[in-house]
């Protein structure tokens, strides 16, 4: 019997809704921003910043690189929220990619991109959580053995074992455990670090910064004026203002404010009204600009003015200096916690920022094992991995295989990253941030050519409608973004100070996007040899 | 390859809980020749879940769908249908004193569900006959627990289009098939909603007269309880309607579902219902299938089953387009 809500106005419109089962999606819009803004990594971010930039590449702004790397986020969010509403299912780039450019690219740049999260973030995530959280907690406190410890090999791997293993519950318990982790812990983590760090730069914003670096470092037996002559030791010169390092740069940003699209690379099929547009665009945009102006510009701009660019630059390329005896100057890494502790030296803020960092080290790690699983699920489902990687636990429905192989993965992955050669250890981190990148310019090239590769998609999509005289919006957007994001890759793969002109890095991109392809052939072979059609599973079936 | 192409005798293209979705059963009409099927068999769930009034009054035609409200003119009116019959609903066109009435009168609303959902059922048949029927490409249809007993007049009158409802049916050489569309109870009181014992009773019946259960299609609306088909959240039913509780999950299946299943190891069972719960999972030698649905998306969940000549389930394959 139907039910229904009579209204006497003008406007009735109530609908008369028979009684009976429906479909259900787990996670809210709010959900999907929330993760989003995981994603991005928020304090995390600042690892990639400081204080790289200055050092590597003179005359760099980062302001400028964080406004630039949001424009392109626009851009991003555009062709994602386009192909995410329309085609919301799990699966995330493999769907979009086979159906609007085709099956081999489709499956082997979404798993090569998956292979090199694998690598990079379970155990990148449990270092931030360890390095930037934990033991400048225990320092602060008197725990000084306990930090100690951490910071060794043996402490580094045993906790990133802890942290996957966490995260492995967290993901396998169910989007019901994820999302209240996300909700209680995660964001709050985020927005208690990113505010302290606000708070503490504005109320400091009058501070003497040379005596405020001097008193901090006494310690350490470093000054002010001693960072600066290291610097001139080192041959810094002051630079003005260069565009192309600047742009350079949004290679290493790319990989943060442009993912709080991040849902939609894997989890729109637990998305309620993935379908519908313009709440999925404002689900990416929110967040990607809490977390690059909020989170990034602002403290950023703060800093400069608090600190001075000039002593910055001077202060990394100290830091980053091959001679030991220059470099000894700054002997730690001059990362956003620090700077923030010279202006408030305090345990309390101490712990505060620190509590950020253990936020973001899970939130980017557990974001990416929840999307990642969903990816490879989506594949097995269709045939193109083997099927047990699409299995599901009756009792918790979530795909418990994967997630387990995942850890497994992950933990010799932890091994090598606290044990390994450093220098190879720091490439493949380069490989992280560029192959997140390449599979969204794929995607964006996908978001391009959808209107006119898979016309029988468009047809029924929200972003049809939405046209520049007879040229499909989703194309001009996204062959922006495939633009762009083509002339990012050329630089991270030839410019050194992006780390991946070496041998391990390239090696690391080769193995796991060559590795998708070989899979994609061998697997289909065999499915074959079985009867097993996979080219079924991506054909697009028309409305008659 | 060539050698295993041979092999595959027949394919069956297997498709569930529809629930009057415009443009997912425009996809199945073109999905059976896409995927190279030889044989259509519909799932149960073939009624829509709403009766969404579309009201004429002096700003135009308004209407609320998916809790996004609408006001379109007369131009606009087919497009604002065409989404409303996508989503599995059925717009009725109606002037403002016209619905304050039907709002007030349940049974009339329920008449008007009625008569929508038997020209929607009798209008599929007419279309899947004119498009199968040339091309010698069997169609079988049962309905589903959603479904209303009075579309079996529906099935049972349509050409070409075989109502495989608690009937046995040969559908490939040495295959026998046995379907029905009834379930075990749900918290909305369905028309085919039956007690367990009275589903393993029907069930029973036709499975007792196969000739070689081993050999047969299962084709069971509701799926095996705890067979990780059945995955459902967990309701609150102190709300009319029962709402679901996000993040809860629970197995909904049939245990009459599972104890014929158990017993007679069938080489398929088919099954919908839940539409979350696609895969394929292992019962003993069964291979159960559910495909899910994704109708409110305009997405086709789908499952190809493949024989050998002998009869034999040689595969099967989870699709979605």
């Amino acid at each position: 019997m139907a039910d229904s809500t009579p209204d006497m106005g003008a406007s009735a419109k109530s609908a008369f809704t028979r009684t009976a089962s429906g479909l259900v999606r787990e996670m809210s819009i709010w959900d999907t921003a929330l993760f989003g803004l995981l994603s991005t990594g928020g304090v995390y971010s600042f690892v990639y910043l400081y204080p790289f930039p200055q050092a590597f590449s003179p005359g760099v702004s980062v302001p400028w690189v964080i406004l630039l790397t949001l424009a392109l986020g626009v851009i991003v969010y555009f062709a994602y929220a386009g192909l995410g509403s329309a085609m919301p299912r799990a699966g995330g780039d493999y769907v979009y990619e086979t159906r609007t450019i085709n099956r081999v690219i489709g499956f082997s740049i979404p798993w090569g991109s998956n292979v090199v999260f694998w690598l990079v973030f379970p155990a990148t995530g449990a270092y931030v959580i360890n390095a930037l959280g934990l033991q400048p907690i225990f320092n602060a406190f008197g725990l000084e053995s306990w930090a100690s410890w951490l910071a060794t090999a043996t402490g580094g791997f045993l906790f990133a074992v802890f942290v996957i293993v966490v995260e492995w519950y967290l993901a396998t318990g169910g989007l019901r455990v994820f999302r209240r982790a996300q909700r209680y812990f995660m964001v709050p983590c985020y927005v208690i670090g990113g505010g302290t760090i606000l708070a503490v730069f504005l109320f400091k914003w009058g501070i003497n910064f040379e005596q405020a670096f001097n008193s901090y470092n006494a310690a350490y037996d470093v000054t002010y004026a001693g960072v600066k002559e290291a610097a001139a030791q080192a041959g810094y010169v002051a630079t003005g203002f260069n565009l192309k390092n600047t742009l350079i740069w949004i290679v290493v940003l790319a990989g943060t404010i442009p993912f709080s699209m991040f849902a939609a690379q894997g989890m729109l099929g637990e998305v309620k009204d993935a379908s519908n547009f313009g709440r999925l665009f404002r689900a990416f945009l929110l967040p990607g600009a809490v977390m690059g102006i909020g989170m990034l510009l602002i403290p950023w701009l703060l800093l400069q003015r608090v600190a001075g660019v000039e002593f910055l630059n001077q202060f990394a390329t100290a830091w980053v200096s091959p001679d030991t005896s220059i470099a000894s100057a700054v002997p730690y890494t001059p990362n956003i916690n620090i700077y923030v502790q010279m202006l408030a030296p305090s345990k309390w803020v101490v712990l505060l920022v620190s509590i950020g960092f253990i936020g973001g080290g899970f939130g980017i790690s557990s974001t990416v094992i929840m999307n990642s699983a969903r990816v490879l699920m989506a594949m097995s489902l269709d045939g193109l991995l083997p099927a047990f990687l699409n299995k599901v636990s009756a009792k918790l429905f979530t795909p418990v295989r994967a997630l387990t192989i995942y850890m497994c993965v992950a933990i010799p992955i932890a091994a090598w990253f606290n044990y390994g050669n450093q220098t190879v250890v720091l490439a493949i981190l380069a490989g992280g941030m560029v192959s997140a990148t390449l599979v969204v310019g794929f995607s964006c090239l996908g978001s391009a050519l959808f209107p006119f590769t898979a016309p029988e998609i468009y047809e029924g999509a929200p972003v049809r409608h939405m046209t520049l005289g007879r040229i499909p919006i989703i194309t001009l957007f996204g062959g922006a973004g495939a633009a762009c994001i083509a002339v990012l890759i050329f630089w991270a793969i030839t410019e050194s100070a992006l780390g991946l002109t070496t041998t391990a890095g390239r090696a690391a991109l080769i193995g796991a996007y060559g590795s998708g392809f070989v899979i994609y052939y061998v697997w289909g072979w065999y499915e074959r040899s079985r009867g097993v059609d996979t080219a079924l599973t991506t054909k697009e079936v028309p409305p008659e | 390859m060539a050698f295993r192409k041979q092999q595959r005798a027949a394919r069956i293209l297997f498709v569930t809980d529809l629930h009057a979705s415009e443009i997912t059963f425009r996809k199945v009409l073109s999905a059976v020749e896409i995927y190279e099927a030889s044989i259509l068999m519909i799932g149960g769930d073939l009624a829509g879940k709403r009766v969404v009034p579309v009201v004429a009054g002096t700003e135009g035609y308004t209407t609320s769908v998916g809790g996004e409200d609408f006001v379109v003119d007369e131009a606009g009116l087919p497009d604002l249908v065409t989404r409303i019959k996508n989503l599995g609903q059925y717009p009725i066109v109606l002037g403002l004193e016209e619905y304050n009435v039907l709002a007030q009168d349940p049974e009339g609303v329920h008449a008007r569900f009625l008569e929508a959902s038997h020209a929607q059922c009798a209008d599929w048949m007419k279309r899947l006959a004119a498009k199968f029927e040339p091309k010698g490409i069997p169609v079988y249809v049962t309905g589903g627990n959603d479904d209303f007993m009075s579309i079996e007049d529906i099935l049972d009158a349509a050409p070409w289009v075989i109502n495989a409802g608690e009937k046995i049916i040969e559908v490939i050489p040495g295959v026998e098939m046995i379907s029905t569309g009834f379930g075990n109870p749900t918290p909305w009181n369905c028309p085919r909603d039956v007690p367990e014992e009275k589903l393993l009773e029907i069930i029973t019946t036709m499975a007792d007269k196969l000739q070689d259960p081993k050999t047969a299609i299962f084709n069971l609306h509701v799926p095996p309880h705890g067979s990780g088909l059945d995955q459902a959240p967990l309701l609150d039913t102190s709300v009319v309607p029962p709402r679901p509780i996000i993040g809860e999950v629970a197995s909904v299946g049939s245990t009459a579902v599972k104890e014929v299943i158990e017993r007679y190891q069938p080489a398929v069972g088919l099954h919908g219902h839940i539409h979350e719960s696609r895969g394929v999972q292992k019962l003993g030698r069964t291979t159960c299938v559910n495909p899910g649905s994704e109708y409110t998306e305009g997405i086709l969940r789908s499952a190809v089953i493949d024989f050998t000549k002998k009869g034999e389930l040689l595969n099967v394959q989870l699709l979605g387009a």
